[in-house]
């Protein structure tokens, strides 16, 4: 009787005892380990962590990331310092052979879980170097005391692990399953690492398996990013949002004062110059047409489609930033403090009735990537055939960019030039600029010295033209220390917990 | 007939012999030492015919040969002498020793206060009589030493408070557990009026015979009960007025603007604001573009009046007494919108059935509605949020612009917030019902059986108005914040309470013996669910119904606790003289897997009474009384604290036991997408985990002087808490909120003074009582596991719990040359200007490695004063309270930020460094940079000695001559004054009040002055 008086049990948790009794447990299982295992929020700020972009505001969580003056005590260090996806990764690898389900379920379920664990491993080794690679359930006393495994074998074993899971993958789902990790998913997350890791040939093959696999490139590019287009024939692999119960709520940062955004992240002079002239010709090369004095006119259609530059038609009026009479003036509050707006993802606001509250998913992984590290790989690897052209006059064209000049762009050097600059404009403001400088070691360059934005002026109310001054925009003064800044810190806060944990060079 | 006839007649007869027969009566009064001076002889039926003894003691007073006198003098016994027709009349009066009579609540039970054994402190309700508080804990503030009590804030309904016994306990939830009138409880629902008396069982000795609830201490709380005799009513009421203690001193916009630029300067950043500009938010001559607000006189404009009402009825037979009461509150905060309203009610019925059996009953019943504006920020909906961004938005954005539309920042404008209507309902009923017994089986041997329950039902509704801004310029629609949305909360919580007693008393020769044996078991149940409803056609219905279901969300929880006990307790004393006493009680909890969830709680406790020897007796005449105590004991604690922060649910109720969690759910189906519903572990479980243990040893003495005029208690206490139940920080590798685990131990020792002093001068009388308590607080041992750190805080061994953790300060960088000479710093460019902080292991690298201990918030000492005075109708209480050798941390918060939008810096960031003021008392200011920020590096520069004394309540009083109360009828009216937090010294910024918990947080309501005046009246 007594004993019946103290025994209570949780009347609203499971418990793993009494689980993975049925296909739907174990669906559930899995459905967890999906639950925040990319974070929309990082992909758009983590720009402002390159050369790409600005973010204004400290407490977000990219500032100190982006000017080199990130210590460990901060807690941006801790911002991808994540394990909790691979746990429960962890959890169901361990417990799904109990459930009475089939074997097919069962293999696809455990592709899923690998996946989603490398995913997190490929994460923490680009920004953090050696990391801990755990690959089981820990008891407390292990996770306090375990010590980093060096970078390059927690890497052989992202591949390895991807390697074996590429074929327990489907190529696609249907209905209520789309937005699962596929084969081209875990193909593209393998030869993004070995290109990163200079491992061109694996990689060359890995992108001809999934250019096998019938993605293709989304006919218009502005549109790829927004909610009608979601999941499209270009889409590899995306978070998957829904309004009100599992929202992306973090548009509104890259929306300036007027229009009820932050203007949180401000795209940099630097990446604007980037983008060639509609001709093909880059702005600094003779007769290109680029006119300094309206600098944003003839571009390439992708600077439009991903950045709102002064003068530009954007939410029914013209975006004026440079100019001190007009609301979204950069030194306004709320506003790009580079005079620049990111429109990737907002290039129309009446997409969404909340900003807060929306159902764009964020893309991951794209197929125009997969075309670009195919071509840089065959580029470095010293195979430049047409097939290197294809790839990226494909990705020009459908920007309605003119083919590559072969003939301009014949050797080695000149196509590297090119293929960077093509990555930069492409995938801009994605959140993968870091990964690039960083392993092609010119963020000690690019991510240093002053910061600048736009040229200040006047703006057309009726017509956007743009009347500039001589003054720019001067935004920070960066610092990089080569042999520090190429990784994150370890966050402190782990090491305080953790005596084993070493810290990266500098820190 | 005729005895009726003849009783009759002689009373008749007596009456005529009494008016017309005085007698003349002589006497001496003496005590052990001679004859009394000076002491009052009155008759009992009519106080003022009365006389005073001469020199030798003597007297002589004509009165009614069937009356009785009335012998009294303070430090004696009063005594009452029938005349009998008498002509002499000796006495010898007994001094008195309060303590010899005083009898004192203890657990289960009561004690005379000489035979207690243990550290009890006692609160009777004088003590708490007319303060202008709204609860109970706030009116036990700085009476006791030990019991520490703190407010976080004044805001009417949420004053936060906490109490302390003895230094914190436990890294753990550090609550002592509330006992009212034998159940267990809390103190927010009791009307500080219905109190007869408090005591607060300090040590383990004392609070043993509670085992496990006990390790915090045990605040037993007696509410008034019936008396026989005529009715009496008795009103208190009073009016009041508060206002903020201190708010912060933010400097005007001109000032924040050029700080903001010289923070810009600083980070090699280009300015924000041109000299012109800077000269326009001075001369104001462009109010909307270059505003000054003043945005916290736009926020505390509230009228911040409060009123409270006690009625109170008391009386009955000798069989059946009742005691009822009404009260009501209402307390309007200093923020329009913020009220809180309290309406209380208790019965108490006490009922002899027989000889052999009695019956007690008491029902009470509170309503308390709260009621304070919200914010529309989206997904923060807090009032504190609106706290927050008054103390965050800057001058320089206007209240209005030249529109009539707010201005507002990213984040909106916390004067939209407040005037939009959105509001948080709490509407919370209280019911408390027991019913108990006292059935005499045979002499000395009772039996009391118990039942109590206790339910309290919440019900809370948030509705957020949805907020349209403009733009400032176009005036064009711009930012939204919504859409509303309603929220509303449903909670329950049901404690049922079975118990069982037996007591048996039983003396011979001079043994006295006492036994106490018991049975008790306690369930309870919590059910909480919440619905959401948004975009409602418009901002004036505000029930779910009201609001399409597209959105709607539901969601609920429910948790069972069971605890179950059986205790004895023994008593023995030799004459009053040699006291022991002993406990012991078995617990078992449902929190622990079976095998872990019993524990046992002894304890000892011994006492002697050294005045009743007779080798005392020549001390006498100084020491009227002195015991001395000492006690040894276990107590036990089950009470875990949330596993994280961020999850309520998380709160480990089941910590043993491994469980899946749903709501882990994401997203799937692309284009048309759908919930897929996710599970998984969240919180990680320790099956290993047992109760928390406290032993506590403890001496003290108590002391008469004087003839008990002076009286003096002292206790030195050594408290240490092992197996502490603690979420030890786990790396994030492990995936899991950390498990509950039995770590380390904590160590409080000290010191606890209280001394009393009353006396009389002719009319005068008046009274002083300090206490003063001296807590040593120390964990000494983290199973291996320490330093924990969190941000500017730690844990280790050898230190005080959450003492301040950071670099030592070794001042400010004069120039380039001493920066490139020091160790290298981070946080942004280092230049002069900068803190200079210790290379603690001399690597040439400033980095986590060099943080250590830099101070605590524990004071060395906290103390009350007690004042008080009283001549003819007029009385004067006076109350400080503080506390010495404390320090303070300085958060950012406290000093303000610069920003442009978010630049709110107070006047002590005024004297920053700059190469033109190389002495200032300040780092040269940052906006970005964190080398010098308080909260992103803390260091020993910010804390400060933060030592206070505050008068904490002054009431004066004025009791109208009983000739003029007897005119009207009534038998007594008082009007008084009261004010609480009247006056503040500290060595702190004035605007950070010394009682908020490490300092203010900015999210936090301020404290409040009251001012009130108030009558009491009784008929």
């Amino acid at each position: 009787c007594s004993k019946d008086f103290l025994d209570r049990d949780p009347l609203d948790s499971y418990t793993n005892e009494s689980l993975w009794s049925s296909e739907k447990d174990v669906l559930a299982a899995i459905n967890g380990c999906y639950n925040n295992w990319e974070d929309g929020y990082d992909i758009i700020y983590m720009d402002a962590a390159s050369d790409n972009a600005y973010n204004q505001y400290p407490w977000e969580g990219y500032t100190t990331l982006g000017n080199g003056y990130v210590t460990a005590t901060d807690p941006d260090a801790r911002n991808r310092w994540k394990y909790k996806n691979i746990q429960r990764c962890n959890w169901v690898l361990e417990n799904v052979d109990r459930a009475p389900v089939s074997d097919e379920l069962k293999q696809r379920v455990k592709g899923e879980a690998r996946f989603l664990r490398a995913y997190q491993y490929f994460m923490l080794t680009q920004l953090y170097g050696d990391v801990p690679l755990v690959t089981q359930s820990l008891t407390t006393e292990e996770a306090n005391t375990i010590s980093r495994t060096p970078k390059e074998e927690v890497q052989q074993f992202v591949l390895k692990e991807l390697d074996e899971i590429v074929d327990w993958l489907p190529e696609s789902y249907s209905g209520n399953d789309v937005g699962r990790i596929t084969k081209g998913a875990a193909l593209a997350l393998k030869a993004r690492l070995e290109l990163y890791r200079a491992d061109y040939s694996n990689c060359i093959t890995d992108c001809e398996k999934i250019m096998e696999l019938g993605y293709t490139l989304y006919p218009n590019y502005q549109d790829l990013f927004r909610i009608q287009h979601e999941n499209n024939s270009e889409v590899i692999l995306d978070i998957q949002y829904k309004e009100n119960d599992f929202a992306n709520e973090n548009l509104h940062v890259m929306v300036t004062s007027s229009l009820g955004g932050w203007g949180s992240i401000g795209p940099t002079q630097a990446l604007v110059d980037d983008y060639e002239m509609a001709n093909g010709l880059t702005i600094d090369e003779a007769n290109s047409g680029y006119d300094a004095n309206d600098p944003y006119k003839n571009r390439d259609p992708r600077l439009t489609a991903s950045i709102v530059c002064p003068g530009e038609p954007y939410e029914g009026k013209f975006y004026n930033s440079i100019d001190p009479a007009s609301s979204d003036y950069y030194l306004g509050d709320n506003n790009s403090k580079t005079g620049y707006l990111v429109k990737k993802f907002t290039s129309n606001l009446s997409d969404f009735t909340e900003l807060q509250n929306n159902g764009l998913n964020m893309i991951v992984i794209r197929y125009a990537e997969v075309l670009l590290n195919y071509a840089e790989a065959k580029i470095e690897s010293g195979s430049i055939d047409n097939t290197v052209y294809d790839a990226i006059d494909a990705i020009r064209q459908r920007a309605k960019m003119p083919k590559v000049d072969r003939a301009k762009y014949s050797d080695q050097s000149s196509m590297r030039e090119l293929v960077r600059r093509e990555r930069r404009v492409e995938l801009a403001l994605e959140g993968l600029r870091w990964f690039d400088i960083a392993r092609w070691k010119n963020a000690e360059t690019l991510r240093k010295g002053e910061v600048y934005g736009a040229r200040l002026g006047k703006v057309d109310a009726k017509t956007g033209k743009l009347t500039l001054s001589n003054e720019q925009i001067r935004v920070e003064k960066r610092v990089f220390d080569p042999a520090k800044n190429y990784l994150w810190p370890v966050p402190q806060k782990e090491r305080d917990i953790n005596k084993n944990l070493t810290q990266n060079p500098g820190y | 007939f005729s005895q009726l006839a003849a009783s009759a007649s002689s009373k008749i007869q007596q009456t005529s012999t009494q008016q017309q027969h005085e007698l003349q009566i002589k006497g001496k009064v003496v005590d052990a030492q001679g004859p009394l001076p000076g002491l009052t002889v009155s008759l009992k039926d009519n106080p003022k015919i009365g006389v005073s003894t001469d020199a030798n003691g003597t007297f002589t007073i004509k009165v009614p040969p069937k009356s009785i006198l009335v012998f009294q003098m303070i430090g004696y016994q009063k005594q009452e002498i029938p005349v009998d027709g008498k002509q002499t009349i000796n006495v010898t009066m007994v001094e008195d020793n309060q303590q010899l009579s005083e009898v004192v609540v203890v657990g289960y039970g009561t004690q005379k206060k000489a035979n207690l054994t243990g550290a009890v402190a006692t609160v009777d309700a004088k003590q708490l009589e007319n303060r202008p508080v709204t609860n109970l804990t706030n009116a036990i503030q700085g009476t006791m030493p030990g019991v520490t009590v703190t407010q976080n804030n004044g805001q009417p309904g949420k004053e936060g408070n906490s109490i302390r016994v003895r230094g914190i306990g436990t890294l753990n939830n550090s609550d002592p557990v509330v006992v009212v009138d034998g159940v267990i409880s809390s103190m927010n629902n009791v009307n500080p009026e219905d109190v007869e008396n408090i005591s607060i069982l300090k040590d383990a000795a004392s609070a043993a015979i509670y085992g496990s609830r006990a390790a915090n201490g045990v605040v037993l709380i007696t509410t008034k009960q019936g008396k026989d005799g005529k009715t009496q009513i008795s009103y208190n009421g009073y009016v009041g007025k508060q206002s903020a203690t201190a708010l912060p001193d933010y400097l005007p916009s001109w000032d924040a603007a050029a700080l903001y630029n010289q923070a810009l300067k600083n980070e090699n950043k280009p300015l924000r604001y041109t000299d012109e500009e800077i000269q326009k938010f001075r001369d104001g001559s462009d109010p909307y573009n270059y505003p000054n607000t003043d945005w916290l006189g736009l926020f505390y404009d509230g009228t911040g009046l409060q009123q409270n009402h006690y009625l109170g009825l008391n009386g009955g037979t000798d069989k059946q007494q009742y005691a009822f009461s009404l009260g009501v509150l209402d307390q309007d905060g200093l923020v329009k919108g913020t009220n809180t309203k309290r309406y209380t009610s208790r019965l108490n019925l006490n009922s002899t059935v027989s000889k052999k059996l009695k019956v007690n009953a008491s029902l009470a019943y509170t309503r308390g509605e709260i009621e304070e504006p919200q914010s529309s920020y989206v997904g923060v909906p807090e009032f504190s949020q609106i706290v927050r961004q008054i103390n965050r938005i800057a001058p320089m954005v206007p209240y209005k612009d030249q529109n009539g539309n707010y201005g507002y920042i990213s984040d909106g404008s916390p004067m939209a917030w407040l005037e939009s209507g959105s509001y948080n309902r709490e509407l919370s009923h209280y019911l408390f019902g027991t019913v108990n017994a006292d059935w005499e089986i045979v002499k000395d041997l009772h039996f009391k059986p118990m039942l109590a329950t206790i339910v309290t039902i919440n019900k809370n509704k948030k509705f957020i108005h949805d907020i349209q801004y403009y733009d400032r310029i176009t005036g064009e629609p711009s930012m939204y914040q919504g859409p509303n949305n309603l929220t509303d909360q449903n909670y329950q919580n049901a404690v049922t309470t079975l118990q069982a007693t037996l007591d048996y008393t039983k003396s011979f020769n001079k043994h006295n013996f006492k036994a106490l044996a018991g049975y008790s078991q306690e369930y309870t149940k919590y059910d909480w669910d919440e619905g959401y409803r948004k975009d409602f056609l418009n901002n004036n219905l505000g029930e779910l119904n009201a609001g399409p279901i597209a959105g709607q969300r539901a969601t609920g929880y429910a948790y069972e606790l069971a605890l179950q006990s059986v205790f004895g307790r023994l008593n023995y004393d030799y004459d009053g003289k040699y006291l022991i006493e002993g406990n012991l009680r078995y617990d078992g909890s449902s929190r622990f897997a079976d095998g872990k969830r019993w524990g046992v709680y002894p304890s000892v406790s011994a006492g002697w009474n050294i005045d009743r020897e007779a080798f005392f007796e020549p001390l006498k005449n100084v020491v009227s009384s002195l015991k001395l105590r000492g006690s040894w004991g276990n107590l036990g604690n089950q009470n875990v604290t949330k596993l994280n922060d961020d999850y309520p649910e998380s709160y480990p109720y089941y910590p043993y036991i491994a469980t899946i969690s749903s709501g882990q759910d994401y997203i799937f189906g692309g284009a048309s997408p759908v919930i897929a519903t996710g599970i998984s572990p969240v919180n990680g479980a320790n099956t290993a985990i047992r109760w928390e243990k406290t032993t506590e040893t403890g001496i003290g003495f108590d002391a008469g002087f004087l003839s008990g005029k002076l009286t003096l208690s002292a206790d030195y206490f050594n408290k240490k808490t092992n197996d502490i139940l603690l979420s030890v920080p786990v790396g994030e590798v492990y995936g899991l909120n950390a498990p509950v685990q039995n770590a380390g131990a904590v160590r409080n020792r000290g010191f606890e003074f209280v001394a009393g002093y009353q006396n009389s001068a002719g009319d005068f009388q008046y009274n002083i009582s300090a206490n003063a308590a001296f807590i040593k607080n120390e964990i000494t041992d983290l199973n291996g596991t320490g330093p924990i750190i969190d941000g500017g805080t730690f844990r280790d061994v050898g230190y005080p719990i959450n003492a301040f953790y950071g670099y030592i300060a070794e001042g400010i960088f004069q120039s380039q040359e001493e920066v490139d000479a020091h160790a290298t710093q981070s946080g942004g460019e280092i230049g002069p200007g900068d803190l200079k902080y210790k290379d603690i292991n001399q690597d040439g690298v400033i980095n986590g490695d060099d943080r250590t201990y830099i101070g605590t918030y524990f004071p060395k000492v906290s103390f009350g004063l007690n004042l008080g005075g009283s001549w003819k109708g007029i009385d004067l209480t006076l109350f400080f309270q503080g506390a010495a050798g404390v320090d303070n941390y300085i958060q950012g918060i406290m000093l303000g930020q610069v920003s442009s939008s978010t630049g709110k810096p107070t006047s002590a960031l005024l004297d920053s460094w700059t190469p033109e003021n190389p002495n200032a008392s300040m780092p040269r200011i940052w906006s970005t940079y964190t080398q010098n920020d308080p909260s992103r590096n803390p260091s020993s520069f910010w804390v400060q000695d933060a030592s206070y004394i505050r008068l904490k309540n002054l009431q004066i009083g004025y009791t109208l001559p009983k000739h003029l109360t007897d005119r009207i009828g009534l038998e007594r009216i008082r009007i008084y004054y009261s004010g609480q937090n009247i006056f503040t010294i500290s060595s702190f910024y004035n605007w950070v009040d010394p009682e908020s918990p490490q300092g203010a947080s900015g999210y936090d309501y301020p404290q409040v002055k009251i001012n009130t005046v108030g009558l009491n009246v009784t008929f």
